[in-house]
């Protein structure tokens, strides 16, 4: 028995849960970190190409 | 001037202004010897295990050396005599001469040190020959990194503090072999001859990255 | 524009993947997910390090400040990658073997790799001067690079005759079951292109943020 799960307990049932929602919280912080790059990445190639013609 | 003379002419420079005021040697020693008998005294009449002091050694060698070899690039800026040590020097032989002038100051202390390490804390060692291979080795290791960081932070703010934190990471290795050696001599099971090699190679590639870098740091 | 919503897309499958198509390991059950997490951390901070050593030797050659600049950057992004595998890697033996941190090899030389970032990123802040900071950080950065391969190769060999390294026994028995092998070698690629981006990003930034000083 893993350490963590004597001392978190819990039926198997609240387990499946909970690691559903583990997943669900680190895919949220992935679209996240992911979001804030990617609109980050378009103002800087705005910015750049601005700098190119302008 | 022939490299072999301008290196020399380096290191006596150096050796006469410290023979005049011992300011490395005296930082370096008082660290060392302060320490030495503050732990012996804490320790008292249980005696400590060959890895105990083992570690303790080295760890007394490392603090001295950023205790007295760090000075050997700050006084010259602090004495402004860096710039006309830079044209009247090739950076090969002003990093040679100061790596020389550390290294003699580092066997110094340690000749300082080291017996008085064995009377204070009292340990054995198994084979003389290689306690003695290990410290010379470690310490021109030591004195090869140190030197050239010293005079990376001669050029930066707030010098004396960062000599450790940048030296402590390049000298990790150094350290845990000479230590892993040590021990083995102190407890007597086995040779060090693995350590020793590794230490030998770590002087190598030190001293060469060291004298290839040299310029970079010397020269604008 | 494609590829990294293609990165999105990935990692995101690598994600579900840990959860619920690889299988649990013994011993870690719902800790077996950090695998995915902590060993490509360490590897891009390795890496950010390789790449940050090879823009300093630039440096010394061009004196160009972009080759300066990008030797800094990955630096600063190796710290965070090391953090995080620091962190990670010290969770994943509390699973493992009960002790948050033990200075065994692996674990030693990962703070190590911390360490050196520090002093790197450390000297940086405390020298005057754009090109004597570009220069002094380049040769600290190649001085360190040097002794690497003694922390990665020698060190272990040494600690290993002392006492038995329980994470290289560990991970041998830790065989990695096939799928748990995919979907570990997805992430490392996942994280690989995760730092190229970020790189290549603070790039376009620091050559944004240059101009504007340059040309008001």
């Amino acid at each position: 028995m893993s350490p963590m799960i004597e001392t978190l307990g819990g039926t198997a049932g609240q387990r499946v849960v909970a690691d559903f929602v583990v997943m669900g919280v680190i895919l949220l912080v992935w679209a996240g970190l992911f979001f804030y790059l990617f609109r980050l990445d378009r103002k800087v190639r705005a910015l750049l190409k601005k700098d190119k013609t302008g | 001037m022939p490299w072999v003379e301008g290196v020399l002419a380096v290191f006596l420079k150096d050796w006469r202004s410290e023979f005049r005021t011992r300011y490395a040697l005296n930082a370096a020693l008082l660290f060392a010897v302060t320490t030495l008998v503050v732990v012996s005294f804490a320790i008292g009449a249980f005696g400590i295990s060959g890895d105990l002091l083992a570690a303790f050694l080295w760890v007394v060698i490392l603090f001295s050396s950023m205790a007295g070899l760090g000075q050997v690039f700050i006084k010259e800026v602090e004495s402004r005599t860096f710039t006309a040590l830079r044209l009247v020097a090739r950076p090969s032989e002003v990093w040679a001469g100061k790596f020389f002038f550390n290294l003699v100051l580092l066997l110094g202390l340690e000749v300082i040190i080291i017996p008085l390490f064995f009377i204070l804390l009292n340990p054995r060692v198994s084979d003389w020959g290689g306690f003695l291979a290990i410290l010379i080795l470690g310490s021109i290791g030591l004195a090869g990194a140190t030197t050239l960081i010293a005079a990376i932070i001669a050029q930066a703010k707030g010098k004396g503090a960062l000599l450790a934190g940048l030296s402590y990471p390049i000298l990790i290795p150094l350290l845990a072999a000479a230590t892993s050696g040590t021990r083995h001599l102190f407890r007597g099971d086995g040779s060090a001859g693995q350590e020793t090699q590794i230490l030998a190679a770590y002087a190598v590639v030190v001293i060469t990255a060291a004298f290839l870098l040299f310029e970079f740091v010397w020269s604008e | 524009m494609l590829w990294q919503l293609l990165l999105f897309v990935w990692m995101s499958l690598v994600i579900v993947a840990g959860f619920l198509y690889a299988p649990l390991a013994e011993k870690l059950y719902e800790m077996t997910r950090i695998i995915y997490f902590h060993i490509p951390a360490a590897w891009v901070a390795v890496l950010a390090f390789l790449v940050s050593t090879v823009f300093s030797i630039r440096y010394l050659a061009t004196r160009a400040w972009g080759d300066d600049a990008r030797a800094a950057i990955s630096a600063e992004l190796g710290l965070l990658f090391a953090v995080l595998a620091t962190a990670s890697g010290a969770i994943f033996a509390k699973a493992m073997w009960g002790a948050y941190w033990n200075w065994d090899p692996r674990e030693t030389s990962i703070f190590l790799l911390l360490l050196i970032y520090g002093a790197y990123l450390t000297l940086r802040s405390a020298v005057e001067g754009e090109d004597k900071r570009a220069r002094l950080a380049a040769v600290y950065n190649i001085l360190a690079f040097v002794t690497v391969p003694f922390l990665v190769f020698v060190v272990p060999r040494l600690y290993f005759s002392l006492h038995p390294d329980p994470l290289l026994n560990a991970q041998a028995r830790l065989e990695m079951h096939p799928r748990m092998l995919q979907v570990f070698l997805a992430s490392l690629a996942g994280f690989t292109m995760l730092y190229f981006w970020i790189f290549d990003l603070s790039w376009k930034v620091a050559r944004l943020k240059r101009k504007q000083e340059e040309a008001p």
